[in-house]
């Protein structure tokens, strides 16, 4: 595989990126991270609550600043490569009684202005309609979002990521609190949209380990750092299933 | 039937009742961005500062004889401050946003109360506006409140993709590019101009109930922010012309029974949910 991915096209480049939110160094939430994600990855964020898990997804989408070391996304500063990004964030973040349709929801994802005058033109209806068809949700569009089931926001939450038509997903925990079934339909929807994107998934539960996840990344700042340097790495493919594939995951270091 | 003959026979009736029009159309529209951001003690705090720049307008229209320095002016100004230094306390400090608040609503009333107190002569006028007069509302007033109006109306029109995605997921519409922080400021300002208005009608004191109780009734019933605004615009302008017939026929003042009216409803949907089939997250 490693041959393989020397072609493929390099979407996300952390190096030696270290962060607090406090900016003192012995407060860090992540030292000296490296990841690597590759056109077509799917690749899996583990670790603890408060692992740092989340300020390394706001690091990827420029909503913080690293104090040491460089992210590039696309090339280019998060800043200004996100509006490339499909972002779904946890759905604790919302409020899920906010007097919105789906058809609403699925079209914020098409905003793509600093200060954009006036409604949503076809174009923009259309990528949202074609979005909620993908995850099996255009019924509903016009159903309100508190008429929904636990299962149908995560999708909706989906559907706004994919209305901008981006080169690359971040999921943080889309399966938190969905029974296995919900959850399976999800990843069945993963699966799909992974042949033509490049999917990061949060979650913190470790549990379910799907065949098409290419790399766990285990994030962890209590216990220092766990450097996964990506497609180098070995493959530890018995340990969560034939088709699982591990990047190097180094035993935890105190440094302290 | 009495209050409808002295609307057309009263030019005080006329304005009062064009006043709650006008009044209730914008407190239902920015009502619900207030409702749904979940920003009401900050829209308190805005109302309770504006008595600090009717003060101020005030003792200076008196003592140095300016006589077009209109307390509204100075309200005007003072809303809009207070709301530009919560934003910017919201977007530069967040976990202070809160003490800030606090110390806007007092401080602004407590200018307001030491402008009056130093004012030469009998200020009753300007004590009228705590608890609102609509009876006094001019034709200088209503001028007044209707441009107010028209510049929130047309705002909210034109930034209305805008406003929906900051306020249902701010850090969301960021990513995609839009500048949320300047969304949510041009917010802040005209949620201070629509309490402008309300102070007019049902005084610094009670503007909160009148901004806050329509959007949440309406919230109950619709499916999205648009029909939630006309559906609280609706229910803003029924109560407040409601209470103004009940204030005109009882002879009571028109502010607090235009709220007893509004609060009345809201209590009733809130005892009673099932027994006007909203639904139960509004």
């Amino acid at each position: 595989m490693a041959t393989k991915t020397e072609h493929k096209n390099l979407l996300i480049k952390i190096d030696n990126v270290s962060y607090s939110y406090n900016g003192h160094k012995s407060d860090l939430v992540l030292r000296d991270v490296n990841l690597h994600v590759y056109q077509n990855d799917f690749i899996w964020v583990v670790g603890p609550n408060g692992g740092g898990k989340t300020t390394l997804i706001k690091l990827i989408l420029g909503l913080i600043n690293p104090q040491k070391g460089e992210i590039a996304v696309f090339g280019e500063k998060p800043v200004k490569a996100r509006k490339r990004i499909g972002y779904m964030p946890q759905h604790v973040q919302l409020d899920l009684s906010f007097p919105v349709t789906v058809m609403d929801v699925a079209l914020m994802g098409r905003l793509d202005k600093p200060i954009g005058i006036g409604p949503y033109s076809q174009d923009d209806k259309k990528a949202a309609i074609r979005a909620l068809k993908q995850v099996n949700l255009f019924e509903q569009a016009r159903k309100s979002l508190k008429e929904l089931s636990g299962g149908q926001v995560r999708r909706l939450l989906i559907a706004r990521a994919l209305a901008c038509e981006p080169e690359l997903l971040i999921l943080d925990e889309p399966t938190a609190n969905l029974d296995r079934v919900v959850e399976k339909d999800l990843f069945e929807i993963f699966k799909k949209l992974n042949e033509h994107l490049a999917i990061v998934m949060v979650s913190h539960d470790p549990a379910f380990v799907s065949e098409f996840v290419h790399n766990v990344v285990c994030v962890n700042q209590t216990v220092a750092i766990h450097p996964t340097s990506v497609m180098e790495g070995e493959f530890i493919g018995e340990l969560y299933g034939t088709s699982m594939r591990v990047v190097r995951h180094d035993k935890h270091e105190h440094k302290d | 039937m009495e209050f409808i003959e002295a609307i057309f026979n009263h030019t005080f009736m006329l304005y009062a009742f064009l006043a709650c029009l006008l009044a209730g159309v914008v407190s239902g529209v920015i009502g619900t961005y207030v409702v749904t951001r979940k920003i009401t003690y900050l829209a308190g705090a805005i109302a309770h500062s504006v008595l600090g720049g009717m003060g101020i307008a005030h003792y200076f229209s008196v003592v140095y004889e300016l006589p077009w320095l209109h307390p509204l002016y100075g309200a005007i100004v003072a809303a809009v401050v207070a709301a530009i230094i919560i934003a910017l306390v919201s977007i530069r400090a967040k976990e202070r946003e809160d003490t800030v608040i606090g110390a806007i609503w007092a401080i602004g009333m407590a200018v307001g109360i030491l402008f009056i107190a130093r004012t030469p002569g009998y200020n009753e006028e300007l004590m009228s506006y705590l608890f609102g007069n609509i009876l006094m509302v001019g034709q200088f007033d209503l001028l007044l409140i209707g441009i107010l109006d028209a510049i929130v109306i047309i705002f909210v029109f034109i930034f209305y993709k805008q406003l929906q995605a900051v306020c249902f997921d701010e850090e969301f519409a960021r990513i995609r590019g839009v500048r949320t922080n300047l969304i949510y400021l041009l917010l802040l300002i005209v949620t201070a101009l629509t309490v402008v208005i309300l102070v007019t009608v049902v005084g610094i004191i009670l503007v909160i109930a009148l901004l806050t109780l329509p959007a949440a009734i309406a919230g109950r019933f619709t499916r999205n922010l648009w029909q939630t605004m006309i559906l609280s615009s609706s229910l803003a302008v029924i109560f407040s012309v409601t209470g103004l017939g009940l204030s005109y026929s009882t002879n009571l003042p028109s502010g607090p029974t235009i709220i007893i009216v509004a609060g009345f409803f809201y209590l009733l949907l809130i005892i009673f949910p099932h027994f006007f089939g909203g639904r139960e997250t509004g």
